[in-house]
This record gives structure tokens, sequence and C-alpha cells, in this order.
């Protein structure tokens, strides 16, 4: 009986202070414990989200996010099951990788973790996948992926590594982009499953927002086109070109050689990602005088059928020589444009003056930021008059002693074509948030208007002389259309020195020259064995230009504009 | 003989009867929580379901998006018309119909626009 009662008390005992702990567990002050269970059931997530894509002006994509794996293998539970050798000749199968790396990484005794690949396509992962091989997990992670590889990349720019953006539209337009990540706070089960009942607390991420730019993919192809004829056709250090609606200032196409795959884009150097687009300042030579030429002709100093004597190519000013390409006796203003003569255009500068050519130019936006949206802008040079020598007027005059980017040259060009409003340059046409809803837009915008219409009619009809037999220009022509052009070439400077036969060419134009729809301007940097513009960067611009005019369905200007124009011009200068 | 205390007797069937319907009425509270939670569960859990589906179509609609976007690309048209033998040229004006649709020069309003600010 005496057992009974011991083994009573015992259990009675056991189970009384069970009871004890057990109420003790629950309500004595066990804060260190209640603190380690909280840790463990309570989860906190940070609810990641994508970068927004960018598309062209036709909705077409040109980055975005694409969802990737990580392809690991664990070496331990491979080399335990004996299946290092097959399972390497699986993988490397499928990843497209050589055994030798693949076995390297599987056969590592020891180790519960080795990244075969990384960032691994959607599809090519699920094949893996599919094979079932043990010990072979993934990582599912997220990566920017520009479908096009090489195309728009100085424009575009990358993210890096850790999703922010470093170079072109990416980093200028970084905070749109990458959104806000959300935050969730919910408890987990025992098997560390989220709980969806446990949820205390879910602030919604916001997704990055889309932009949407004014490219369009495929005249950024002819662009890229042109450009890569001309980098093997004239064995170019570098090329870059640039299209702009007119009327808008909506930039269809900014290319730069050479390029870079934005895929790779740790494998390049800092001087090809360079948008030389905006951020190469270079004398322009020739390619200014159209703006000189339109300040004279704007203030009436000058008629275009006014006659200026040449100097046979050689003239004396401020007792330095000025030289033409080619000697010439008398030209009038329309064929020192035509002509390009540089002694030409120093006088007709010399007649407007050192101020009002600095106002003019200024007006043009020469020597100031266009404003344009990507990052490394350059705003060229343009010294203050007081700082001019005797000399500058008529060098600046030629396109020397003053630095600018192909953008502002463009845009000079498009001004012309515009009745003489300077528009703003732009990239981005709107941005757009997951839901649709447009958080910014750009409506064109007019900065100035340095020139009337009757000059800019004036101008386009003096440089669409430059395209036609006996102009610098001839071969930028494009059968059927007339062309507003003009050419430029200036020796390129080397540690403060001019260098002999190495130039900057380049052709500017409007198409077609009576109502401009585009500007263009092709720059080639040392174009060789020629080296002018109008042998070098002149065929490059046609061969963009014309199927730009077929895909834009731009024609020749009609039978009531041509009247209109006509009208202009007969008013008189 | 001690009268019987009809009173006490009714009391203590009542006290007893609402003892009775309160526990009644307590386990069906509990039944009802109880079958909420479960629901509640199930719900849960379905919608984290979902809330993976979602997640796995987006990357298949992201990854098709980039396919489409390959596969529309000039540069991807130009190659496989390059594999097919098949030259294409741009029409000539003759072989164009055009149709217009009388939209107003909005570029040109823009300009007017500015001209009407510096007034």
């Amino acid at each position: 009986m005496w057992r009974v009662a011991v083994v009573a008390v015992a259990l009675l005992a056991i189970w009384g202070g069970l009871a004890v702990r057990l109420g003790l567990l629950h309500l004595g002050p066990n804060e260190y414990l209640k603190k380690r269970i909280r840790q463990l059931r309570n989860v906190e997530q940070t609810i990641l989200v994508g970068r927004g894509r960018i598309l062209d002006c036709n909705e077409k994509l040109l980055a975005l996010d694409l969802p990737v794996r990580n392809v690991c293998v664990n070496p331990e539970v491979v080399l335990s099951n004996k299946q290092a050798k097959a399972i390497s000749i699986q993988l490397a199968r499928h990843l497209g990788l050589p055994f030798e790396q693949v076995y390297n990484r599987v056969n590592r005794p020891g180790r519960r973790y080795e990244a075969v690949a990384r960032l691994v396509r959607e599809e090519v992962a699920e094949k893996v996948e599919r094979l079932r091989l043990p010990g072979v997990f993934f990582e599912p992670l997220s990566t920017r992926y520009y479908p096009h590889d090489e195309m728009a990349c100085h424009v575009l720019g990358f993210s890096n590594m850790e999703g922010i953006g470093s170079a072109g539209v990416e980093q200028r337009w970084d905070s749109l982009l990458k959104g806000r990540p959300g935050l969730r706070q919910s408890e987990r089960d025992g098997l560390r499953r989220e709980l969806y009942t446990r949820r205390s607390m879910e602030v919604a991420p916001q997704e990055g927002a889309d932009i949407h730019l004014t490219l369009d993919q495929n005249i950024q192809y002819f662009a890229e086109q042109a450009l890569d004829y001309a980098m093997s056709r004239f064995h170019c250090e570098a090329a870059w070109a640039i299209v702009e609606e007119v009327k808008t200032g909506a930039i269809l196409a900014m290319a730069s050689r050479p390029g870079y795959d934005l895929n790779a884009y740790s494998k390049t150097s800092p001087d090809v990602r360079r948008n030389r687009a905006v951020s190469y300042n270079y004398e322009p030579g020739s390619v200014f005088k159209v703006g000189v030429v339109a300040a004279a002709l704007n203030e009436g100093i000058v008629l275009t059928n006014e006659v200026f004597d040449c100097e046979n190519g050689m003239w004396y000013h401020a007792g330095k020589p000025l030289r033409d390409f080619h000697p010439y006796g008398e030209l009038d203003v329309t064929g020192i444009i035509r002509k390009s003569s540089n002694i030409g255009a120093a006088k007709i500068a010399l007649l407007l003056g050192e101020d009002r050519l600095e106002r003019y130019l200024r007006a043009f936006g020469i020597g100031s930021l266009t404003g344009i949206e990507v990052p490394g802008e350059e705003a060229g040079l343009l010294a203050p008059v007081s700082k001019w020598s005797k000399l500058s007027i008529t060098r600046i005059a030629m396109g020397h002693e003053v630095a600018v980017t192909a953008l502002q040259m463009l845009n000079v060009m498009c001004c012309i074509g515009n009745d003489g409003f300077l528009m703003k340059p732009h990239l981005v046409q709107k941005v757009v948030d997951k839901n649709g809803m447009v958080l910014r837009e750009t409506k064109p915008q007019a900065l100035s208007r340095p020139i009337t219409e009757r000059t800019a009619a004036h101008m386009r009809n003096i440089l669409s002389e430059v395209t036609k037999a006996g102009g610098t220009g001839t071969r930028a022509a494009i059968p059927g259309y007339t062309i507003a052009g003009k050419t430029g070439s200036a020796e390129k400077i080397k540690d403060g020195r001019y260098v002999k036969n190495q130039n900057v060419a380049s052709f500017m134009g409007l198409i077609p020259s009576e109502r401009p729809v585009v500007g263009i301007i092709v720059v080639l940097d040392n174009p060789q064995p020629e080296r002018t513009g109008g042998v070098s960067a002149a065929p490059v611009f046609a061969k963009l230009a014309e199927p730009l005019v077929h895909y834009m369905d731009i024609r020749s200007t009609d039978a009531s504009e041509g009247v209109y124009y006509r009208q202009m011009l007969e008013e008189g200068p | 003989m001690a009268r019987k205390n009809r009173k006490n007797n009714q009391d203590s069937h009542r006290v007893l009867l609402w003892a009775v319907a309160f526990g009644m009425v307590a386990a069906t509270l509990a039944v009802i929580y109880l079958s909420l939670l479960n629901n509640c569960e199930t719900i849960g859990r379905q919608i984290k379901k979902l809330e993976q589906e979602q997640a796995e179509l987006q990357k298949r609609v992201v990854n098709e998006e980039r396919n489409w976007a390959t596969a529309r690309s000039i540069r991807n048209m130009e190659r496989l018309m390059a594999v097919h033998g098949i030259v294409m040229s741009w029409p000539e004006e003759r072989h164009i119909i055009r149709l217009h649709a009388g939209e107003e020069d909005a570029p040109a309003q823009y300009a007017q626009g500015f001209l009407m600010r510096r007034d």
C-alpha cells in the first residue's frame, strides 16, 4: 500500500512541478524567453520592387527588370551521393559552360554552397530544374536587362549590381525608376512559413515608374548603322549622330560609337561609355557659319545676293593671314555658305560687330546647357567679348575659338528649320507609374526666337545650295529631296595645339529644306583618309537620312507649302 | 412534516437552466470562433498561394515581354530576312496611298504659345 502512496506522491510532485513551471513560464517575468519567442515567430520582410521600364516612343521595350536565377549546388550532398561527375556533365550541357569549370565548383568537399552559374535566364533554369538533380538548388533574383544589347547604350546608361542607375537615363531618372520598397510585419509557423492571418502591418511597395523616351528604336537603329559604316569606312576614333524633330525638339535618335553592350557594361572603359553627343566639346568649324550668317541677315546688315571679295583665298586681318580651303574671288552670301569661305564669313562677322555676334550666339544657346535629361552634358565654350582678341571675331565666324556640343549645333540648325524658334531638346516624353498615372509629361518648349521667320526661310534657301551641284555637301543629297545642310571640318586640338591631318568633320542638315521635319547632325572624330565634312560626314548623313525619310514618310515639300515658302523669299531679305 | 420549499426548488432549477444555457452559448461561440479561425487560416493559405502564383505569372509576363521585344526588333527582323533570303526595299511614292486625318499642327501651337507668353 505504501508503495502506491509513494508512486502517487511522486507523480503528484512531478505533475505539480510541471504545473508550477508552466504557470511560471506563462505568468512569470520571463522577458528573455518572451523576446526570444518573438524573434523566432515575428518576421519583418522588405517587399522589394523592380525598377521601372524604359520604353521608346512606340512603347517598345528598351530596358526592364528580368527575373533570373543563380544555379547553385550543395557539394556535400552531391559528393555523398557520388554523383559529382554525372551532375557536372548535365549542368555543363544545359548551362553552356565548360565541364571543368562546373566540376571544379561541384567537387569541393566540406562546402555546402557553390554558385555554378549566376544570373541564368528563367527558361534555362527551368530546364535544369526539371532534371531534379540532387544537391542542385536555385536562388531567384532580378537583374536589369537590355533586350537590344548595344542599342542606345549611351542614352539609356545602366544600373549597377546594387540596382542604382549609374549612367544615362538610368542615372538621371533613378529616383523615379527605382520606386520604393514596401514593408511587411508578420509571424511564421514552426516550418518558417509566413502566417497570412498574423500579418500585423503591410506598407505597400511603390513600383518604379516607366520612362517613355522620345527615341524611336528604328531611327536609332538607322543612326547606329550609319555610324558603324562611318567607323569602318573612315576609320574614325569616334562618331556620333543626333536626329531631332524640328518643331518640338524631341530627340528621335542619339547614337555614339564606339558603343558597348549594356548587359556587360563592366567590361568597358569609361571613355567608351561617354555620350559624346552631349558631353564632347569640339571646335565646330564651318558649320558655325550658319549662326553668323543668320545673325547678319536678321540684322539686315547683308543681303543674300550681296557680294564679298574673298581675296583669292588669302586675306590678312590684324596682321595675321586667314585662308580658304580653295581660293575664291567674289562670292555673294549664298556663295560664301555654298563654298564655305572662311574669308567671306569673317568679313560678314566684322560687319555684324563683336557685341551683336556674341548676343546672337548666346541667343542660339551657344555656351549654355540645353538641359537635356541625361547626365554629363557640357555647355560648350564661348568667351565673353571682353576676352576676345582682335582676331577672335574672324576666327569665331569660321567656328574656331569656340567649342560646342553636337546637340547645341543641331539645335541652332533646328531653330532655322523651325521659323526661328529655338526649342528645348528633350529625351523623355513622359513618366508613367504602374497604375497608368502620368507623373510627368514633357511639352515642347520654345526657349527663344533669335531670328525671324523670314530670316529662317532665307537661311534654309541658302543652305539648300550646299547639297546641290557646286556646294560642299553634295554627298549628303538624297534623290527627290531638297536638304538644307552645312559641312564642317576643324583641326583637332591636342595638348593646346592644332594637329595637322586630324579633323573633327561634321555635317548637319534639315529635311526637307522648305518645311523641315527633322534635323540631323553627324560628327566624325578624325576620319581617315578623307578628312573633310563634305567627303566623310556628308555621305554618312545620307546613309542615315535615306531610310529615315521613308520610315517617317517625309515627303519632299508639296505644292501648297512650296508656294508659301517662295512667297516669303520673294518678299526680300 | 416540513412543507416543501417550492420557491427554493424553482430557483435552483432556474440557476441550473441558466448555467446550461450559458454553457451552450459559450460552447457555440467557441465552435463558431474555431470555425472562423479555421476559415481564416484556409483563406490565408489560399491568398498566399495566389500571391505566389501571381508572382510566377508576373515573371512569365516579363519573360514573354522580353522575348517579344527581342523578336520585334529591327535587328532581328533583318537577321531573319537574311536567313530566309528575303530582300525588301522601301516603296516608291506611286505605290503609297495616304489617308489624312486632318490633324491640326500642334507644334505650331506651341510656338504660338511662346509668342503669347512674350506679349
